[in-house]
């Protein structure tokens, strides 16, 4: 029988000590910059260190880096549902005036 | 060694497909699962865009400290279960038992600090409907935010409790080397779904507990 084709070869330690130190500084530069007064950037850059972090994690902890192609176009795929979903709703209710509520 | 043809199922030509198939399936149940946890999300934005002072006040009351921490836990204990899936996809098996023990050891650990967290909230009296003490003008607002948080939270810690028990089946089944180089399924879609445990933490992070922090 055929040995079955493996997966590429796994990603190396000093890769993954690597990404979660990388994870760890970008954590602790997302607190630091919270506690800074930079009005809507703290919101920005708050959002932004998540999806780097999110990116770092599917790239090498879940190996999308190196993944097959089917799974990437998945992956992406959610994500671009959930900009569907927050996208619209928000470009509705920020396109509406607010009504006083009657009570 | 027929490992893989007695743990291959009928409809697959070979266990490459076969993996790359319950990848796949995997990767789609991932993406249904960001979406479930992406309604509160909306729903967070809607309310915040609505009331940005009491989801700043809001945030204010939450611990940051201990978020911190929770969620360099979470990071770390994501590196650990991606080493042990290296580990076993290597032919290693008993590190990669131990690391799957810490994985669930810091999964566990996220738990009971957030069990701390919510008993501070109770007695601060910040749950609405169960105990809610604010005064003030942004205290009904606030208990928007206090919902969401207990929604999207408690949700996520439902996931963290589902992944223990699910890294703990895996450690298990690791130890009886039941998995090895070229079978390791079920390890590795445990381990994807970990990181999306993982990953949803780094979204509810910034938004509970880093609103409103400055000045």
């Amino acid at each position: 029988m055929n040995p079955s084709p493996q997966p590429a070869t796994p990603p190396s330690l000093r890769l993954h000590l690597i990404v979660l130190a990388a994870l760890l500084a970008l954590l602790l530069t997302s607190a630091g910059l919270a506690l800074l007064p930079l009005g809507v950037f703290n919101t920005l850059s708050a959002l932004g260190i998540s999806v780097a972090k999110t990116l770092l994690v599917m790239a090498f902890f879940m190996r999308l880096r190196r993944g097959p192609p089917l799974l990437r176009i998945a992956a992406a795929v959610g994500f671009a549902w959930l900009a569907v979903l927050i996208g619209m709703t928000v470009a509705d209710v920020l396109t509406r005036v607010v009504l006083p509520s009657p009570w | 060694m027929s490992t893989d043809t007695t743990m291959l199922a009928q409809q697959f030509d070979d266990a490459a497909q076969q993996r790359d198939a319950s990848a796949l399936g995997m990767w789609v149940f991932l993406a249904t699962e960001a979406l479930f946890l992406g309604v509160l999300f909306a729903g967070y934005t809607v309310c915040r865009v609505r009331f940005p002072e009491a989801f700043a006040a809001g945030s204010r009351h939450t611990d940051m400290l201990l978020g911190t921490i929770e969620t360099a836990v979470l990071l770390t204990s994501s590196c650990a279960v991606a080493l042990a899936l290296r580990d076993v996809q290597l032919g290693g098996r008993r590190i990669a038992v131990w690391l799957l023990l810490l994985t669930a050891a810091l999964g566990l650990g996220f738990l009971v600090m957030h069990g701390f967290e919510y008993y501070s909230e109770y007695r601060e009296g910040l749950m609405p409907g169960i105990h809610y003490t604010q005064q003030g003008p942004l205290a009904a607002p606030m208990q928007l935010f206090f919902c969401l948080y207990y929604f999207i939270t408690g949700f996520h810690s439902l996931h963290v409790g589902i992944g223990v028990i699910l890294l703990l089946v895996m450690a298990r089944r690791t130890h009886r080397a039941q998995f090895n180089a070229q079978y390791c399924t079920p390890l590795e879609l445990s381990a994807l779904y970990w990181h999306l445990v993982d990953i949803v933490w780094i979204f509810v992070y910034p938004l509970v507990y880093l609103v409103g922090r400055a000045g």
